[in-house]
């Protein structure tokens, strides 16, 4: 079993103020993860250090085999093989669907147009919104903005998918067409490391959980018995919380 | 510049016609053409032309007020009432006398240009008239609107002429070469430029240009029309003051020779 | 005081004698000073303190101090230098036309620097980072992603500050060009008629700002197309 996300003793800082402290974390090659926590538990943080968007001070952190450094060369060659999904979608605005999902597989890996839109079509029917593509985003509702952040990750065909809360900023109603897509992913075998508070989610695709507090993970279990038995107070909480809404 | 006025001297304009005794006249004028006028290290007005105003003012028996205005506004601020009198060493033309009314002349008028030594230019014939042709490829520096561009644009209209809004800005761009001749009051180029570090360089390379056709009988009091009585007194004084030798006298506190209209010598 | 309205219209076709003079001190200074905007905005982006720190003076200097005060430095402070005299940039300092070019160039400059610095730093981050999330270099970010977005948010600013340049060719009068409001300068010293003369420029500059204003927002129409609800 080969761990394509190794994370070991990983420490950051904001100043003073410790947001990740020791974590320690490996993620097998198709596993999906989902990662829960109240805000502020770093959990946002973690999964930004994985393609450096933030920067960790101390520990190591390594993709598909390639330590993240300082080395610009080597960030931009592992941020290829990860995408990510945001909370806020962070669509291109300027550019029409077709041309954010064919932009980075144009300018990274040197498709032609036509072989990148012929791709971008692919996920874009995947993402089961084929007939936008000539809009811009604005002319899209969240969710089928969040949905074509999606297909433009997988148009780049990565290795690991990051999601980022990906529903926190949706409508209610939007938020089942978006973990559909999601879950149709992780049936075809990505491996996905997912922050989201949607538990029925978690419940019904996660390998495993990773609880996280203050930092720190506290806790990692499989869905069932994190759900049926957490073994620390402070998870116990947090379910409390989370449940009852 | 200062267009600020007193209402007491507002008044006292209104009541013109009739002289009381704090009656007050605003006169225009540059006050940075040294020596005709201008302020002294002290703040006093000072010159050739401020003389001639006292002059005036203490034969006709008013007192003064000065408003300093530049040259291309002088016309104008005298017809929108900005102060009553310009004493500001303006030539006396047919176009400005259509606008306003001038006393009798007080001073000569004439214009002379100014070039480099090291250039050795040839630009008038021997009877002193300009050969157009010398004056080709020749940046010719001028203050604007003045007699001076009068006769240029007659006289030499292929000429590569360059307007000033005044004489400082004018000599500064002969001293730096960007101009290659420049037309000015002769008696004030000598004391400024001429007779000075600066000017050593350069010398005139024109005789007097005194056509009366251009630069007129010379220099008077400017004043609106309709004003005939102050026209009268003013021209009375003046001719008061060529009479006892007063305006030689003022002359020669300036320069080393006469600029009134009777005794008019030239510089060399 | 009479006023003569036939004056304007007669004095029209003569002040338009100026209007080339004019447009091209308006597009030659526009063009050199957006290239060197460019640059000071780099040098003010880089990050690096011997790259940040001249461009904030050069910014504070020519924000901070008269433009005409800055063409006067130039047109008759640089040549009391006799080294500036004799320099092989001096065929061009000699010209009015040069000085006065430099002069807005580089006032205007730092204007359009700070305005493209606030188009820039009004991209939303969120969207730099998913350009990094898809492994675009930080070139690609900047030329694909923050550039055209930072150009459209200053638009609006860059044509006021078109429109404030216009205004500035007429201190190019003051040292001897005959762009329009030295026609018109030239124009009232002769006639004595300011009133006339200067209302006949005002309607040419305020047709020009129209022009201006009308192509700019054009521009920002179409290039806010993607805004629009469809």
């Amino acid at each position: 079993m080969t761990d394509i996300i190794v994370l070991e003793n990983v420490n950051k800082y904001y100043g003073t103020y410790q947001a990740l402290r020791d974590v320690n974390l490996s993620i097998a090659k198709g596993e999906k993860v989902v990662v829960c926590g109240p805000s502020g538990s770093g959990k946002s943080t973690m999964i930004r250090c994985i393609n450096r968007l933030e920067e960790h001070d101390s520990g190591r952190i390594s993709v598909n085999g390639l330590e993240l450094s300082d080395d610009e060369k080597k960030v931009e060659t592992i941020r290829r093989e990860v995408g990510m999904v945001f909370q806020s979608f962070n669509l291109f605005p300027h550019m029409t669907i077709l041309q954010n999902l064919t932009l980075a597989p144009r300018l990274v890996h040197g498709k032609s147009r036509p072989e990148a839109e012929e791709i971008a079509m692919k996920y874009l029917t995947r993402v089961r919104i084929p007939d936008q593509a000539n809009k811009y985003p604005s002319q899209l509702s969240g969710g089928q903005q969040q949905r074509v952040a999606i297909a433009r990750a997988l148009c780049m065909n990565p290795k690991v998918m990051l999601f980022d809360e990906p529903t926190s900023a949706l409508d209610p109603e939007m938020i089942s067409e978006v973990l559909d897509v999601m879950t149709d992913l992780a049936r075809e075998g990505m491996t996905m490391i997912c922050v989201t508070h949607e538990m029925g989610f978690a419940r019904s695709v996660a390998d495993r959980i990773v609880f996280m507090d203050n930092g720190e993970i506290i806790e990692t279990a499989v869905p069932l018995d994190f759900f049926a038995s957490p073994r620390t107070e402070r998870a116990k909480a947090f379910l409390g919380q989370i449940l009852a809404h | 510049m200062n267009f600020r006025v007193g209402l007491l001297s507002t008044v006292a304009a209104l009541l013109l016609a009739a002289p009381v005794h704090a009656e007050t006249l605003r006169v225009g004028m540059e006050c940075t053409y040294a020596p005709f006028n201008y302020r002294t290290p002290e703040g006093e007005m000072a010159g050739y032309d401020v003389d001639v105003a006292k002059g005036i003012a203490e034969r006709i028996g008013v007192e003064l007020n000065y408003v300093c205005q530049e040259w291309d506004g002088m016309l104008p601020s005298l017809l929108a009432n900005k102060f009553d009198l310009i004493v500001a060493s303006m030539s006396i033309t047919e176009e400005r006398q259509q606008k306003i009314d001038f006393s009798i002349p007080y001073r000569v008028s004439v214009g002379r240009i100014l070039g480099s030594k090291s250039a050795d230019l040839k630009l008038f014939d021997d009877e002193g008239k300009p050969i157009p042709e010398a004056f080709k490829g020749l940046r010719f520096g001028v203050e604007r609107a003045s007699t001076y561009a009068k006769w240029i644009e007659a006289t030499l209209p292929g000429a590569e002429v360059v307007y000033y809004d005044g004489n400082l800005s004018m000599l500064l761009d002969l001293q730096s070469s960007r101009l290659d001749i420049a037309i000015t009051n002769p008696m004030k180029a000598y004391l400024d430029f001429l007779s000075k570090e600066n000017g050593a360089g350069f010398e005139f390379v024109s005789p007097p240009i005194d056509e009366v056709e251009y630069f007129g009988p010379g220099v008077g009091v400017g004043l609106r029309k309709g004003n005939d009585a102050l026209l009268e007194r003013i021209n009375t004084a003046l001719a008061d003051m060529i009479k006892d030798g007063s305006l030689e006298e003022y002359s020669l506190k300036y320069f080393p020779f006469s600029i009134q209209p009777e005794n008019w010598k030239g510089v060399d | 005081m009479s006023f003569d309205i036939s004056l304007i219209g007669s004095s029209l076709p003569r002040i338009l004698q100026g209007l080339g003079l004019t447009l091209n001190l308006l597009a030659v200074s526009t063009l050199l000073g957006l290239m060197l905007a460019v640059l000071i905005l780099l040098m003010r982006l880089s990050g690096r303190s011997w790259l940040v720190w001249p461009a904030k003076a050069y910014i504070y200097f020519f924000r901070g101090t008269p433009l005409l005060v800055q063409l006067f430095i130039i047109y008759y402070g640089l040549p009391q230098f006799g080294f500036v005299r004799q320099s092989v940039l001096w065929p061009l300092l000699r010209e009015p036309y040069w000085c006065s070019v430099i002069a807005l160039s580089l006032n205007t400059a730092a204007y359009v620097s700070e305005i493209l610095r606030g188009g820039v730093m009004g991209v939303d981050k969120g969207l730099t980072e998913a350009g990094k999330a898809l492994g675009l270099t930080r070139f690609q970010r900047a030329t694909r992603i923050t550039a055209p977005l930072a150009v459209r948010l200053a638009l609006p600013a860059y044509s006021n500050e078109i429109v404030s340049m216009l205004k500035s060719t007429a201190l190019a009068s003051t040292v001897t060009l005959m762009e329009m409001t030295g026609v018109a300068r030239t124009i009232v010293a002769n006639t004595f008629a300011p009133y006339e003369i200067f209302i006949a420029a005002t309607i040419i500059y305020l047709v020009l700002v129209w022009i201006i204003q009308t192509a700019f927002s054009m521009a920002e129409t179409y290039a806010n197309r993607h805004v629009r609800k469809g």
